[in-house]
């Protein structure tokens, strides 16, 4: 069995994928360039104590996200843990707002209420990211039921970690899901590490999609690393949704950045596994499939990163002269309006 | 399902505190906005104490929903209707209950509105009772009101008579926020005529169930009735009690119990929750913060005693009654032999 | 009001001789005990009645001569065995009680009514839990004017009280003839402004926490205190009254005696305020002056009890075998039947024996407790 995600210099790129054009390959490259960055700049953020408390960046997961969220239609919804910066910008917010939030400014997506680990934006689909683990998984499960009562056609992608399928609420939710056959996309990265805790001391088989076996759910393992693989898996679990088949759980391989969160280590060598997680970074990987594929040249790919690291600097900028919320905030939205 | 009812006018209807609650629950699901009822035993069975008989017949069963005993999933899910489209009320078996998705409920529904800056809005309906003097045992017999009321974000109701469940059960059903609506297994029963064209009752209006000169009683739940009890029985005696029923908690009514604590100058609070850090414990200290120059007395508090709850019938003395109550307004009065 | 006459023993100081306001200046005896005088004021001495004379109460024995219009001295007024002192018993405001070193328990409401209607704390006696202030005993001590009123008109209330006494309460009497040497004792140690009344007072209030049970009233229901207010009979023109001293159980000998010396003052001339009539946990009745051995008297209602006391008299006893002299004294414990038992009566009588046998260690110049 091929150990996932497969080595950046080992990957071959495949055929020319035939689902997407030229435009939409270019638009995940350009997408995963910009959350790249982001991310980037929301850790120079945090170590110049820009940021309070705890952020994640998911440098080095870009390819799930971007692959997945592509796969969807614009009104499906999407929820997503505390590393979901991705996911707000994959899904349209705006990235000035996100990194405001980020920061706890007053023109942040949730007006600086919620931070890095609560992003917002409901119009938009992406309806909550979860500072609880796992918490949000049945809350998924909700929203796609929801989905199924009102008779629409959309559905619901749920992001987790390797460590929230440990949590109760998942197997709960894997139940449930499938009992009443919401339209659900589960998508587990399992990128090997729960804080500290790595997943061989943590999951009692090596595959998670394993689970949904128990629960007469399909399932998928696919190279987290690889967007078009993801993409297809995705893509497959929608329309096996919107048909009322159900819900699908997808296993999607990666390799988690150095630190579990901008500050905290959680793991044992902070060099050993930046090299591991360089050895399989998804976009020089993709950036040699889109050149061999013929689908752009080097400099175009080099300009796309260019204006992505300069917009980056330019919304982080913009995030840091924004102003905080005024104190009397506090007392704001403990409550909606009867 | 048969019912006796005495209808003494177009409006007036004899209930019980079930019947009541049942009334205003088919009352909103006849209404436009989508509604989803999650919970166990609530569909053909109509519910573990029968309150929700009828419904599922009525309404079917993607509307009245059976589903797996996972309460923290179950409360998931049902935040998960509510912020995209879809009200949700969820039954919770027995209060006793509320530990095993207490995450969903105080870190999610609780606080989405909040941390999501006002953008997502959460109308659940959270429905459990008070299991009390059952002999149910120290697992199902608590009323953990108090864990809630420390919680912002969460409103808090226990009505105590069926006109109020009538009441208050509608009001919450119109509102966008998470509610937990405290039944009482021992006032299911409780019959009375009901004013169904009454108007819309807001959260955070106390009722004086009967109004007095001596001593302010606060009770909540069943012991609304131990406290009107002792009431006569004191009235006897001269010694004149005013009884409040907060209806809700958590907007709680502060104002009309200071009116009557200024008046009477001593306070009893009685609930069947645990005294330490129970609802009587925050009374009093409001009490002491805003009316502290009207105590003539420590504020005293009638409350179930702090141990696990026995099961047997013989030591149900754990719970306050109206005689706990009556021995709560001597102390406050000095009555009893000071030394 | 009779007394019984005074024997100039010796004059501590020869005629003409320069005093200071307070120096002893002669020893007088009485049929109880000898009692020292001290100058009145500051001046030179001049003897009237030599030494070894009796004199009649109120009779000039001598005169100190300060250059301003000669004061008198007069014979010590018997009842209360000290001198009767011009400078002392020109009318001085009562001073204010001291509080600083006594907290007073009150309820908040008790607190904001006392303080919207004007009424002091410290001389309010609380009913509430542990002799707390509560409300209602503001309202009942606001009742009461606040101001003295000439002749009072309590002649009324005192006759009322009385009856109501006599009709109401099931008086028991417990009595015994108790050893009173130690009294002789600490009088011949202390002298001065001491009296008898002082002592036992003193002895009293320390015995009743000893008996909770007769320590507090009857009304509905039996309210006890820990504290001992204790109401002294007073006789005056009017009637007896019964001004009361708080917390007498706390208070030194000196500041017991200083009270008293007010409180009766107060009482004689008119100046009690209705509030201080009230509020006592217990009454001493001293008849000591007087050939009185033994009486038993009506309760102050709504107290328990009334401690009766007669004249305290060597005289013989058996003791180990021997007849030898000691000092005793009749003391009667009147008892509300309803509250307490005679029982209850015989424990006083024996904690007030030990507390008056402990006098000369307590009182015990420089020591006084």
């Amino acid at each position: 069995m091929t150990t996932l995600p497969i080595p950046v210099d080992q990957a071959v790129g495949g055929p020319k994928p035939t689902e997407l054009d030229d435009g939409e390959l270019l638009k995940l490259f350009r997408l995963m360039c910009q959350i790249r960055r982001f991310e980037e700049q929301v850790v120079e953020a945090s170590l110049a104590n820009l940021v309070p408390g705890s952020t994640h960046p998911c440098i080095g997961q870009e390819a799930t996200k971007v692959g997945a969220i592509a796969a969807l239609a614009p009104d499906d919804y999407v929820l997503a843990t505390y590393r979901g910066h991705a996911e707000a910008i994959a899904k349209g917010c705006d990235p000035t707002a996100v990194m405001a939030e980020i920061m706890c400014r007053v023109t942040g997506l949730c007006s600086g209420k919620g931070g890095s680990m609560h992003m917002s934006a409901p119009e938009l689909g992406l309806l909550a990211t979860n500072g609880i683990v796992a918490g949000h998984i049945p809350m998924a499960g909700g929203v796609a039921l929801s989905c199924q009562f009102r008779k629409t056609n959309q559905v619901v992608a749920c992001f987790f970690g390797d460590g929230a399928s440990c949590e109760g609420e998942f197997f709960e939710t894997l139940n449930m899901a499938s009992l009443w056959k919401v339209p659900l996309i589960l998508i587990c990265e399992n990128n090997g590490w729960a804080i500290s805790v790595s997943t061989s001391l943590s999951q009692s088989t090596p595959d998670i999609a394993d689970r949904a076996t128990g629960f007469g759910i399909p399932s998928a393992i696919v190279d987290g690393n690889d967007p078009l693989q993801v993409w297809r898996a995705v893509r497959n679990a929608a329309a096996r949704a919107r048909a009322g088949r159900g819900p699908t759980l997808i296993e999607c391989k990666t390799v988690r950045w150095e630190r579990h969160s901008a500050l905290s280590a959680g793991g044992s060598d902070p060099d050993a596994q930046r090299r591991a997680w360089q050895t399989v970074d998804p976009l020089p990987r993709f950036r040699s499939a889109l050149l061999e594929w013929g689908v752009t040249d080097e400099a175009t790919l080099d300009q796309m990163d260019e204006v992505a690291l300069s917009e980056a600097v330019s919304v982080r900028e913009a995030a840091e002269a924004a102003p905080f919320p005024e104190r009397d905030s506090i007392f704001e939205h403990i409550f909606a309006p009867v | 399902m048969s019912q006796t009812m005495l209808t003494e006018s177009d409006t007036l209807v004899e209930l019980t505190m079930s019947q009541a609650i049942n009334r205003a629950l088919v009352e909103a699901l006849e209404g436009a906005e989508p509604i989803v009822h999650l919970g166990q035993d609530l569909g053909a069975y109509g519910g573990t104490f029968g309150v929700t008989r009828g419904l599922w017949e009525r309404f079917g069963p993607e509307v009245i929903r059976d589903g797996p005993l996972c309460e923290s999933a179950t409360v998931g899910f049902g935040i998960g209707l509510a912020i995209s489209g879809v009200r949700a009320i969820v039954e919770i078996e027995f209060f006793d209950f509320v530990g095993v998705c207490m995450d969903q409920i105080y870190n999610q529904a609780a606080k989405l509105h909040y941390l999501s800056g006002g953008r997502l809005q959460v109308p659940l309906l959270l429905r459990t009772p008070i299991a009390a003097r059952l002999g149910g045992g120290p697992q199902h017999s608590q009323s953990l009101e108090a864990w809630f009321m420390h919680i912002p974000g969460i409103k808090i109701v226990m009505p105590s008579n069926a006109q109020d469940a009538y009441d208050l059960l509608r009001t919450a059903l119109a509102d966008r926020n998470p509610v937990l609506y405290i039944e009482n297994v021992r006032l299911y029963g409780r019959r009375q005529m009901v004013d169904v064209s009454s108007p819309p009752r807001p959260f955070g209006q106390a009722r004086t169930a009967r109004q007095g000169e001596h001593v302010t009683v606060v009770a909540l739940s069943a012991l609304v009735d131990e406290a009107l009890k002792a009431a006569a029985t004191l009235a006897e005696r001269g010694i004149s009690i005013e009884v409040i029923d907060p209806c809700t908690i958590a907007p709680l009514d502060l104002d009309t119990i200071l009116d009557s604590l200024r008046r009477t100058q001593h306070l009893v609070v009685a609930h069947d929750g645990h005294k330490t850090a129970g609802f009587g414990a925050e009374l009093a200290a409001l009490c002491s913060e805003h009316a502290f120059d009207y105590l003539d007395a420590p504020v005293e508090r009638v409350a179930a005693l702090d141990v696990p709850i026995p099961s047997g019938p013989s030591l149900n003395d754990v719970y306050p009654d109206a005689d706990s109550i009556i021995r709560g307004v001597e102390r406050t009065l000095g009555l009893a032999n000071a030394l | 009001m009779s007394g019984e006459p005074v024997r100039i023993a010796a004059w501590l100081v020869e005629e003409g001789v320069a005093v200071s306001q307070g120096d002893p200046v002669a020893e007088l005896e009485t049929e109880k005990s000898t009692i020292e005088l001290e100058a009145p004021a500051t001046g030179i001495l001049r003897i009237v009645v030599a030494a070894g004379v009796d004199a009649e109460v109120d009779a000039v024995i001598g005169h100190i001569e300060d250059g301003s219009p000669v004061t008198e001295q007069s014979a010590p007024a018997v009842a209360t065995m000290i001198p009767s002192d011009p400078v002392e018993s020109a009318p001085t405001a009562p001073a204010p009680p001291d509080t600083a070193s006594r907290t007073i328990v009150a309820s908040p409401a008790a607190r904001r009514l006392a303080t919207e209607r004007g009424v002091r704390l410290d001389t309010v006696v609380g009913s509430g839990p542990g002799g707390r202030i509560v409300a209602s005993d503001i309202v009942g001590a606001d009742a009461a004017a606040t101001d003295p009123v000439a002749g009072w008109g309590l002649r009324d209330a005192v006759v009322a009280g009385v009856a109501a006494s006599w009709r109401e309460i099931p008086h028991i009497h417990i009595s015994g003839r108790l050893d009173g040497e130690g009294i002789a004792t600490a009088r011949s140690a202390l002298g001065r402004k001491i009296t008898v009344t002082d002592l036992l007072a003193f002895s009293l209030a320390r015995a009743l926490l000893e008996v909770p049970s007769l320590n507090g009233s009857y009304g509905d229901g039996t309210r006890l205190s820990t504290a001992v207010h204790l109401s002294l009979a007073v006789a005056t023109e009017h009637g007896v009254a019964a001004p009361t001293i708080r917390n007498a159980h706390e208070l030194a000998l000196e500041e017991l005696a200083a009270e008293r010396r007010r409180i009766v003052d107060a009482a004689r001339t008119g100046r009690l305020e209705k509030r201080e009539l009230g509020g006592g946990t217990a009454t001493l009745s001293n008849l000591g002056a007087y050939p009185v051995d033994f009486f038993a008297p009506v309760i102050t209602g709504p107290q328990i009890c009334l401690v009766a006391t007669g004249r305290l008299a060597p005289e013989p006893v058996a003791v180990d075998g021997m007849i030898t002299v000691r000092h005793r004294i009749w003391v009667n414990v009147a008892i509300d039947h309803r509250a307490a038992d005679g029982e209850a009566g015989g424990r006083l009588l024996t904690s007030l024996e030990q507390q008056l046998s402990n006098l000369p260690a307590q009182t015990a110049p420089g020591e006084e407790r």
